[in-house]
């Protein structure tokens, strides 16, 4: 049998504790109404300008670079039911953000966004619930650390011009909810891959991946085990 | 015959031959198909088709070992006790462990708020397990850290002989740091699933 330093020296820890750090930023996006035009028209003609008004509105005529985007989530969420049957629940970005809104007590949702933060943690990337007025990160819904690390034996595969990335983040969650829970080790992982364009010196990223992460048993809830694809939609600060 | 008769066929087949060896199995053939991303040449981002063909090739040269046919890529049920299971390359004639792939540990420790999701029953479980690499080949690095994950959906069949067989697939994830051959880091991405017990 295998049994390497690592687990022998720290039990199959993966780091000591840390502590999440805020960005507040003020929010500069503004929601295109365009989009509202293209309802009448054809499905071809309303993909071209909405990707056409995306572009525009994200990268041209607001002419700035994003560090945080809407965070699209879609995935399932298995767990033993009340019959001690596993079973799997359809999970969204809506479905995180609610849970967290319900426990901050905030009742309008449009107030309230879940946004994947490049950079949110001197760690890596996280995915933060922010006021939309604000810009304020509320509470850190994931941390996706130490992807490239040459501490751990982690690197990341990157493209010569530095424009793609593909790396294993390990999640991280922070504190209590539905689908997190306060660790100090990591829960799971997410296969993330990056790509940034510049255009006109401002830089605007497209992320993907897929991610699948536990949840410890909390009050009357059972484990929870989470798994899903994601992707970035609009920038937003 | 239609495909599904086949199938149908084949998994009967399969089935009736294991109640005939009248025995449970913890190592099975490990199935793997997946991608291998690495940076090439001309500095572009690549994937690379990989099977557990591919892995069990890089070992075998590693092992100095030429006959593939001697050897098995398994995936080994409590093969890491007490962390969990295991993917073990194997002597075909006598089931001897050569070499360790990978080892999925620590996805059920509670000490590191590691939990899996399992039935009242017992029969059916779901991890995420942490994935541990031990020596260095184009495909694996040694490391005393994690280096991946999986996540695994176990489920056990119990027949009325009191015979117990798995079926247990998932999707695993690692990376592979430079070494030997390895110019740059590699990320293998794919879905495993279990074939024909072995032992």
């Amino acid at each position: 049998m295998c049994t390497p330093g690592g687990i022998a020296g720290n039990g199959g820890k993966t780091r000591g504790g840390i502590a999440p750090s805020g960005i507040t930023q003020q929010t500069l996006w503004n929601g295109g109404r365009s989009l509202f035009i293209v309802q009448a028209m054809k499905m071809t003609k309303a993909f071209a300008i909405a990707a056409i008004t995306l572009m525009l509105g994200g990268t041209g005529a607001v002419a700035q670079s994003y560090s945080e985007y809407k965070f699209i989530f879609s995935g399932t969420s298995y767990q033993t039911n009340a019959v001690g049957k596993l079973v799997g629940t359809p999970i969204t970005d809506q479905t995180l953000l609610q849970d967290r809104a319900r426990i901050g007590n905030i009742t309008d949702l449009s107030t309230v966004s879940i946004v994947y933060h490049i950079n949110g943690n001197s760690l890596g990337d996280t995915v933060d619930v922010v006021s939309n007025s604000t810009g304020q990160v509320l509470v850190t819904e994931l941390g996706l650390f130490y992807g490239s690390y040459g501490g751990l034996g982690r690197t990341a595969v990157t493209n010569a011009a530095q424009t793609e990335v593909r790396r294993m983040d390990y999640i991280y969650t922070f504190n209590n909810s539905t689908y997190t829970f306060n660790n100090d080790d990591s829960v799971g992982c997410s296969i993330t891959s990056e790509s940034f364009a510049t255009t006109n010196g401002f830089t605007n990223a497209m992320i993907q991946g897929t991610m699948s992460w536990g949840v410890a048993p909390q009050k009357t809830n059972g484990p929870i085990l989470c798994i899903g694809s994601f992707s970035l939609g609009q920038g937003v600060f | 015959m239609r495909i599904t008769s086949i199938i149908s066929a084949a998994a009967v087949l399969l089935l009736a031959l294991m109640n005939l060896r009248g025995q449970s199995y913890y190592e099975y053939k490990f199935v793997f198909s997946g991608t291998a991303y690495r940076t090439n040449g001309a500095g572009n981002i690549v994937g690379t088709p990989i099977t557990d063909k591919t892995l069990l090739q890089t070992q075998g040269e590693r092992l100095n070992i030429t006959n593939l046919s001697t050897i098995s890529i398994v995936y080994h049920i409590g093969g890491g006790p007490p962390y969990g299971d295991t993917v073990d390359i194997i002597s075909n004639a006598t089931g001897q462990t050569l070499t360790t792939e990978f080892g999925l540990y620590f996805g059920s420790d509670t000490n590191l708020g590691r939990y899996a999701v399992t039935n009242a029953a017992q029969t059916e479980q779901r991890r995420v397990d942490q994935i541990y690499t031990f020596s260095n080949t184009p495909y694996t690095y040694e490391n005393p850290d994690s280096l991946g994950t999986a996540f695994t959906c176990k489920r056990f069949l119990t027949d009325t002989n009191g015979n117990t067989n798995s079926i247990v697939e998932g999707a695993l994830c690692w990376d592979v740091t430079p070494t030997g051959t390895n110019s740059g880091p590699v990320i293998c991405v794919g879905n495993f699933t279990l074939g024909q017990p072995m032992f």
